[in-house]
């Protein structure tokens, strides 16, 4: 880790062994949408699912007891290859909201998926970064995310050579 | 509006992750802390106050002494959100390939 590749903001990489025009389609209509997205054991109402540049998804997730509003706003689409939009949580009635975090997380989160086809196999790509955020919130998510990606070892291996070192 | 020290802003800064490195070795009185870095003592004290408010450390006094002492909850804690939150994309993305698995199987031609 060196301190000049933070701020990279989040990104997954993960393989699907389906051809990129049906993974993308899984993101386009709400049916599909309502199938998968969220974790499992969570419910997922669509309200409202508009798919197109400016257009709006507006959702409700039911998981431990707990209900969850999210909103996406559809930013660029090009279908297969690209999809952007803007994650939010939101209220019932699709306005903008605080995360349910305990912690000052950003209200919203820009989010670009990247689908890259090989002999059938589909490469998703997500990476996300704050918008509109404050510095505050901008520096929870990214050491959110920099511990993350890290898997968290980050500090622990920095903690643990320190140690070493200190004992020798 | 009042502004939040939350634990994720406290540990994005690179002298309070030194700090609390110092700390989790053996409890250390604020002059102790700041004779290990070159900056200020009020610069090295305001940080051990942003991490105290946050709890990642603890106050102590013996005697005319204060000391700090590192606290582990706090950071299982930070560990177990920064995992909720990496384990939410990936049970998204488990979720998504089942759903995938599962329109392919139906929409196999006959052969």
């Amino acid at each position: 880790m060196t301190p000049n590749d933070k701020h990279e903001g989040l990104k997954i990489v993960r393989e699907f062994n389906a051809p990129k025009t049906l993974v993308f389609d899984a993101f386009s209509t709400a049916e599909a949408f309502a199938e998968w997205w969220g974790p499992a054991e969570t419910p997922v109402t669509v309200e409202h699912f508009d798919f197109k540049q400016g257009g709006k998804a507006h959702y409700k997730m039911e998981g431990n007891g707990q209900i969850m509003w999210g909103v996406l706003n559809f930013k660029n689409i090009v279908r297969p290859d690209l999809l952007e939009y803007v994650s939010s949580f939101s209220d019932e009635t699709g306005k903008i909201c605080k995360s349910p975090f305990p912690f000052d997380f950003p209200l919203e989160i820009f989010n670009r998926l990247t689908f890259e086809e090989n002999n059938g196999i589909t490469t998703l790509t997500l990476s996300g970064h704050p918008i509109n955020a404050t510095a505050e919130q901008e520096a929870t998510y990214n050491s959110m995310i920099e511990n993350m990606n890290q898997g968290f070892a980050g500090m622990l291996d920095q903690l643990e050579s320190y140690l070493t070192k200190a004992q020798q | 509006m009042e502004v939040r020290r939350d634990v994720f802003q406290a540990i994005a800064d690179p002298t309070r992750r030194a700090i609390l490195a110092l700390v989790a070795l053996q409890a250390m009185t604020p002059g102790a802390i700041a004779g290990n870095f070159n900056s200020t003592r009020q610069t090295i004290s305001k940080h051990i106050q942003i991490l105290t408010e946050c709890e990642l450390l603890k106050q102590t006094q013996s005697g005319r002494e204060i000391y700090y002492h590192f606290n582990p909850n706090k950071i299982k804690e930070v560990a177990d959100w920064v995992n909720e939150y990496s384990r939410f994309w990936n049970e998204q993305f488990d979720s998504l390939d089942k759903y995938l698995t599962k329109v392919q199987s139906n929409n196999k031609p006959k052969k």
